[in-house]
C-alpha cells in the first residue's frame, strides 16, 4: 500500500488519495492480519465511514486469516465487514492493489445512483447463507 | 542404505512414531573454580538448590518464595542489571507445576544467568518489578498467557489478549484454534450472540472447496453463471472446444507424418 501510494506506482493519478479520517473516506483497505482484539475497532472505523462506502480486503491474512490459523486471528475480515474486493497475494504486489482500485471504480460505475439497489450490505457467507450486516 | 518404509498415508501419520525416542539434551557442566560464576555462587550461598552451566550460561534453581531476595542479590551484588526475558513453561500435565524463568544479563562482564523456579499450580509469585522495570510487561504477559498471579505488581492486567478474554492461550490444554469462546469472540462482541447463526462458524480448513459454491470456484468442462443455484441433477456433458483444446480421442485433421 505504501508503494502504490508513492511515486513509482502513484495512486494520485487515479484520483485515489489517502485520508486521515474514516469520515472523509469512501474506501477502506484492510491491509493485513486482523486480530480478534482489534476486530471491534476495525468495525467501528467502518461504521464511522459515510455512505456510500466500499471495502477492499488486501492480502491472504485479511481474506481468510492466511497462515495465522490460530485462536487470536479473525478468519477473514468478511466475518465482520462486508467486503467488495478481495486481493490475493502474500503480500500483494502494488499492481494488484492498483488493479483492485480500477476494478472497484468499474464496479462503482455499474452501481445505480439510488442506494435501494445497493446489494453490498447483503453478505453471503462462505456457508452460502445470506447475512445482513447493518 | 536407509531402511524401506512404506510411504502410503505418510502425511496422516505423526512425525515421531518411535515411542522410545529421547530428545537430546544440552550438555551441562559444573561451575569452574575461580570463574565469575563461582563468585556468583558464593554470593548466592544456600539460596541455590541446583546449579550448572549450559552453553556458557549459569542456570540456578531456587525456591519460588526466594525470587525477590535472589534477584536483589544478583542485581546489587553481582551486577546483573538487566532482565531481558521472564516467562513460564507449562508442566501442569506432568507435575501440576509451572517452571518460571528469569534471564539476567551482566553487561560489565558479558555474562548471562538464568534463574529458574518451580511454582505450584494456583500459587502466586512475588513481582520483581521494583528491581527490573522490564519485568512489568513480562509479568503481565505471563499472567495473560498462563494465568500465573504476581503479587505486588503495579498494574496486573492482560497485555496481549483483550481484557474480557476467557482462558490463557499458552497453556498446553488450550486448543490452537481456540475454544468456543475464542471462535465466536468477535461476532459476540460486535453483533451479539444471535448473529452466530447468520455469520456461521469459522472456516479452519485452508483447502476447503465447496462444490455448491458457484461464486469462487469454476466448473471443469462447462460454465455456470456467477452465483447460480446449484442443481444436483443437472448433467452437463464435458465439451472440449476443437480450437482451444486438443481432443486426443479423435484423429487430428492434419496428419503430418504418414508413418504414424
Amino acid at each position: 500500500m505504501m508503494a502504490s501510494g508513492a511515486s513509482r506506482y502513484d495512486f494520485d493519478r487515479m484520483g485515489t488519495i489517502f485520508r486521515a479520517s474514516p469520515r472523509q473516506a469512501d474506501v477502506m483497505i484492510l491491509a493485513g492480519t486482523l486480530s480478534k482484539k482489534h476486530a471491534e475497532f476495525a468495525r467501528r472505523l467502518y461504521d464511522q465511514m459515510t455512505e456510500p462506502k466500499w471495502v477492499i480486503s488486501m492480502g491472504s491474512c485479511a481474506n481468510t486469516g492466511g497462515m495465522f490459523n490460530t485462536y487470536a486471528t479473525v478468519q477473514g475480515v468478511d466475518r465482520i465487514i462486508p467486503v467488495d474486493i478481495y486481493l490475493p497475494g502474500c503480500a500483494p504486489r502494488p499492481e494488484t492493489l492498483q488493479y483492485a482500485m480500477m476494478m472497484l471504480q468499474k464496479k462503482i460505475r455499474r452501481e445505480s445512483a439510488d442506494m435501494k439497489n445497493n446489494t453490498k450490505q447483503d453478505l453471503t457467507t462462505q456457508t452460502g447463507r445470506k447475512a445482513r450486516l447493518i | 542404505m536407509r531402511k524401506y518404509v512404506p510411504k502410503d498415508n505418510v502425511q496422516k501419520k505423526a512425525y515421531y512414531t518411535d515411542r522410545f525416542h529421547v530428545v537430546p539434551s544440552v550438555p551441562r557442566s559444573k561451575v569452574e573454580e575461580g570463574s565469575h560464576f563461582a563468585d556468583v555462587m558464593k554470593t548466592m550461598g544456600a539460596n541455590v538448590k541446583e546449579s550448572y552451566i549450559e552453553i556458557g550460561q549459569l542456570v540456578i534453581h531456587i525456591a519460588p518464595e526466594d525470587n525477590f531476595k535472589v534477584m536483589k542479590m544478583l542485581k546489587e551484588t553481582c551486577g546483573y542489571t538487566q532482565c531481558s526475558e521472564q516467562s513460564a513453561v507449562d508442566y501442569l500435565a506432568k507435575d501440576n507445576e509451572f517452571e518460571l524463568f528469569w534471564q539476567l544479563l551482566n553487561i560489565t562482564v558479558a555474562k548471562r544467568i538464568r534463574v529458574v523456579c518451580r511454582l505450584a499450580n494456583g500459587a502466586a509469585i512475588e513481582s520483581i518489578e521494583p528491581l527490573y522495570k522490564s519485568a512489568n510487561f513480562a509479568e503481565r504477559e505471563m499472567f495473560d498467557m498462563f494465568g500465573i498471579k504476581v503479587n505486588n505488581h503495579p498494574f496486573l492486567k492482560r497485555i496481549l489478549m483483550p481484557d474480557d478474554w476467557e482462558g490463557h492461550p499458552l497453556l498446553k490444554t488450550y486448543p490452537l484454534h481456540g475454544d468456543e469462546f475464542a471462535s465466536w469472540y468477535e461476532v459476540d462482541k460486535i453483533f451479539g450472540k444471535e448473529y452466530r447463526d447468520i455469520i456461521g462458524p469459522e472456516n479452519r480448513d485452508p483447502g476447503k472447496i465447496d462444490i455448491k459454491d458457484t461464486k469462487r470456484f469454476s466448473r471443469i468442462g462447462y460454465e455456470v453463471p456467477f452465483a447460480a443455484e446449484y442443481n444436483e441433477n443437472e448433467e452437463v456433458p464435458v465439451e472440449y472446444s476443437e480450437t482451444a483444446l486438443v481432443n486426443y480421442n479423435k484423429k487430428t485433421s492434419i496428419q503430418l507424418d504418414e508413418r504414424r
